[in-house]
């Protein structure tokens, strides 16, 4: 059995589309679970700085998204099943993670301060959003690049248009928005 | 290798293999997915899966979720060095000097 060099490509090609494809849907799946938990955050965190207490805005939601870190960091364990996956390497990447987010939005929050609680409700979603968009060019998941866009978008609508319920808005629009995209990314 | 191993060279088994060896090693993906993602019919990518498991190239699993049977499919680790060995083949062909 001969294979030409014509047919060795062909042949090549088709694999590396469907392992690809495969990569690319299990990225889906395993980013749905993340996506209903942030949504859920969104909903109570944005939720909770519309009902007026200033004490309740200022500490509910650095609590819920410390919150969100660990159930995301455990999320990410329950999918590793494979046998003698680095657990410590993983620790360390998502605490790094973690710190560099933490490290970015507040050196981002001193350079252009004072903020206000809108514009910094504003500006951890954009950073989401293009965290998506990014993850999504670079690994060729249009679903992710779509969902980035489109959090991007609701943010600055509900921030430019609607100031006077912005919170509101990023809660059930923006938390509704993640929540769905957990939805679509499951169905792929 | 002078010559492609014939149960991967076949394209639908191919596109099995590619599909597989996407996971990380151990992880198994559904029959479901796995036939979406091949693009094949249910009796041909059965049929398939029965010659990489003869092979030893795949692992099978089966069992229920609540009363629902799933069948799981992963790439063995004599499978997975298959596929490895078969696109090292693809690419000495491609790349020979004149070919």
């Amino acid at each position: 059995m001969s294979i030409s060099r014509d047919e060795a490509q062909r042949a090549l090609s088709e694999a590396q589309r469907t392992q690809q494809r495969s990569a690319t849907l299990r990225g889906y799946e395993t980013a749905a679970p993340f996506l209903f938990l942030w949504a859920a955050i969104w909903f109570a965190g944005y939720g909770s700085q519309d009902l007026g207490s200033p004490l309740l805005a200022r500490w509910t939601f650095p609590i819920l998204s410390l919150f969100g870190w660990l159930a995301s960091m455990v999320i990410g364990f329950r999918g590793k099943t494979q046998p003698g996956a680095h657990a410590g390497g993983m620790t360390l990447r998502w605490l790094l993670a973690l710190v560099a987010y933490a490290v970015f939005a507040a050196g981002v929050a001193g350079i252009m301060g004072p903020v206000n609680g809108a514009q910094i409700g504003a500006f951890i979603p954009m950073i989401v959003a293009l965290t998506y968009a990014l993850a999504g060019l670079f690994f060729n998941a249009t679903r992710f690049v779509i969902a980035g866009a489109a959090i991007a978008a609701l943010t600055l609508g509900g921030y430019f248009y609607l100031p006077s319920h912005f919170m509101l808005w990023m809660a059930f629009v923006g938390g509704g928005a993640l929540a769905l995209a957990g939805i679509w990314m499951r169905s792929a | 290798m002078d010559q492609p191993d014939a149960i991967v060279h076949q394209p639908v088994r191919l596109k099995i293999m590619a599909a597989l060896k996407a996971l990380p090693e151990n992880e198994k993906l559904e029959f479901v997915r796995l036939k979406a993602l091949v693009g094949a019919t249910e009796g041909n990518l059965g049929a398939h899966i029965g010659t990489l498991e003869e092979a030893g190239y795949v692992e099978v699993e089966k069992d229920f979720v609540g009363k629902k049977p799933r069948t799981r499919i992963g790439l063995s680790t004599k499978g997975r060095r298959a596929f490895e060995e078969y696109v090292a083949y693809l690419r000495d062909i491609i790349n020979q000097p004149g070919a």
